[in-house]
């Protein structure tokens, strides 16, 4: 008997002795208990462990809500996992622009960053209001949209073109207004540069490592679970003098330079708004609205595009696009072509 | 599709030659070796202070057949299979990437490098006896590389088309691998010579190590991108086994 006993404390010893301590770190749950706006409907709320982000959707428009929000929630982590804010479960936002970054400490010590988002009837700074300094490719300084490096719902290529010193997608003020010029450029290298601002993930090592496809640079799309019947914004565009076609001389190859061909026509510029409802691969359009235009009055002027529906599903994400070239991801336009886009929102 | 004929012509040729192998003069050996190597900057000049590089082993096969000239000399053809692997990481400061255009983009911060060779390997030896059971041996080999892939990162510098801004660079800089993938300018032959040394364990088992330096550079010709060539430098040890005394 005593030697049964010796064994089962020395096999408790060794699993004991033996225990790993886990390495995640990650928000497995997350529930709102208390709001502190009775208005609001919290209709879901959406955990993605891909990009670290916790989604709270809301069936309210929350630009027109009264800010500060707290949010009483219960936050459950991984197991032996805290978090460095919101252990008590109190989150205040001070805007609905603001996304909160929460650490998360695994047992063994590992970090993960976490961030939290409201989702709602409009896009995120649609408005364009917020930037933020940025550093580039190039170590200098430039401005990029939205609050901070991470979280925004809004991206540029500005950090790829950064490397020659030209930022296509910039603010512009006009009193207490913040508005978007996006212009396409050139560079030492490629020819044609169209500006650009979507909503999504600007992929920097995606544009270097296939620099003769510009489209692998972008991850459009952000979450959203609305039907707007339109898509509204202020805009004005002057097309630039020379409309080219840039062709690289050896296919593949970002080395070889271009071959430049001016061409008939007008550059145009184009805005655009995709509704889809994405299930992981599958990914099916719900809506499009699209506005492609050459050189209008230099006065900025409210336009509407409405949503044209294809089927009844509810989106998931939407992807909203402004480009100062249409063809530019096609190395086609002219420099110099900008676009100046402000106060976009979702008509209901 | 050339690289298998000329594959096939030497090992028919040297079936050939074991057919031949009934004469005393002939004989007939297949190689088990390792590989250890990669490609080195030329000039040396270019390699970056503080660079390093860790070559992976991996082993090669082949077979070959030696003729006896006289007591001291024999001469040998080998056909050889090779794969041939390295990582390498340096700090630089404005490596330069230059455009076809004579435009040039540079890069400061931690670079890797990963370079990896397939490639059937021809080589033509000469054996010199030096005293029973060890002998120098030298020559040149011709391979035709099958597949390769040269692929390098630059992690979290400073890129910039201005070298003012990566003289100045300021590390580490944003968050982002810039990834530059050679492979499609990177040639399928190269040349070079041999130098090495065997050791008879046995009658039949021979040991031998080689010192094998290319003599063109793994790239293409028109590549002119980077500032420096590189060539294939590598050893290889092995074991050989002769199939009659």
């Amino acid at each position: 008997m005593r030697n049964i006993l010796v064994l089962i404390v020395f096999t408790c010893l060794f699993f004991s002795c033996n225990e790993e301590k886990s390495s995640n770190a990650d928000i497995i749950d997350f529930t709102i208990t208390n709001l502190s706006n009775d208005v609001l409907v919290v209709s879901d709320i959406e955990i993605n462990a891909d990009v670290n982000k916790i989604y709270i959707f809301f069936d309210n428009n929350l630009f027109q809500q009264t800010f500060p929000l707290n949010i009483t929630s219960d936050i459950k982590l991984s197991s032996g996992a805290k978090a460095n804010s919101f252990a008590d479960g109190e989150i205040i936002f001070s805007s609905a622009d603001e996304v909160k970054h929460i650490i998360v400490e695994a047992e063994d010590g590992t970090q993960k960053d976490w961030y939290i988002a409201l989702v709602h009837k409009q896009i995120q700074n649609a408005d364009f209001e917020n930037w933020f300094t940025n550093v580039g490719m190039n170590g200098k300084e430039y401005e990029e949209i939205g609050n901070s490096s991470i979280g925004s719902f809004w991206a540029t290529a500005n950090m790829a073109t950064s490397m020659f010193t030209k930022y296509g997608t910039q603010p512009i003020y006009d009193g207490e207004e913040t508005l978007v010029q996006i212009k396409t450029e050139t560079t030492s290298q490629v020819p044609i540069t169209a500006g650009t601002l979507f909503t999504g993930q600007f992929d920097i090592s995606g544009a270097i490592a296939n620099p003769t496809d510009p489209k692998k640079a972008t991850d459009f799309g952000i979450p959203f679970k609305h039907r707007p019947e339109a898509i509204q914004f202020d805009f004005k565009y002057q097309a630039g003098e020379n409309y080219i076609q840039a062709t690289l001389q050896d296919p593949g190859n970002i080395f070889g330079g271009f071959t430049i061909d001016e061409i008939d026509g007008e550059d145009q510029c184009s805005i655009y708004a995709i509704l889809e409802n994405r299930d992981g691969d599958e990914i099916i359009e719900i809506a499009r609205a699209e506005m492609q235009t050459t050189t209008t009055p230099d006065v900025l002027t409210t336009t509407t595009v409405p949503f044209e529906y294809t089927t009844d599903d509810t989106p998931t994400h939407i992807t909203v696009v402004s480009t100062s070239s249409k063809d530019g991801d096609l190395w086609k336009g002219a420099v110099g072509s900008t676009l100046v886009i402000d106060k976009l929102i979702m008509t209901y | 599709m050339a690289m298998i004929k000329k594959a096939i012509i030497g090992v028919f040729f040297l079936l050939s030659l074991v057919a031949k192998a009934q004469e005393k003069s002939f004989n007939f050996y297949p190689n088990l070796a390792v590989d250890l190597g990669g490609a080195i900057p030329f000039p040396l000049s270019d390699i970056p202070d503080g660079a390093g590089g860790t070559p992976q082993p991996y082993p090669s096969l082949g077979i070959g057949v030696e003729y006896q000239l006289n007591n001291k000399w024999q001469l040998g053809f080998e056909v050889n299979y090779h794969l041939i692997a390295f990582t390498s990481s340096a700090d630089v400061v404005s490596q330069p990437f230059y455009f076809d255009d004579g435009t040039a983009q540079y890069f400061t911060g931690h670079t890797e490098a990963d370079v990896e060779l397939r490639f059937v390997e021809f080589p033509l030896l000469a054996f010199y006896e030096l005293k029973e059971g060890r002998r120098f041996l030298f020559g040149f080999y011709y391979s035709s590389i099958l597949e390769n892939q040269f692929v390098t990162k630059g992690i979290d510098g400073i890129y910039s088309s201005d070298k003012e801004d990566t003289d100045n660079a300021v590390l580490p800089g944003p968050k982002a691998t810039v990834t530059y993938n050679f492979n499609s300018f990177m040639d399928h032959y190269d040349y070079g010579v041999l130098i090495g040394y065997s050791y008879d364990i046995n009658s039949r088992f021979y040991l031998w190590g080689r010192l094998n330096v290319g003599f063109k550079s793994i790239f293409i010709n028109k590549f002119d991108n980077i500032d420096y060539e590189m060539y294939q430098v590598r050893v290889n040890l092995g074991v050989s086994f002769k199939l009659r005394n």
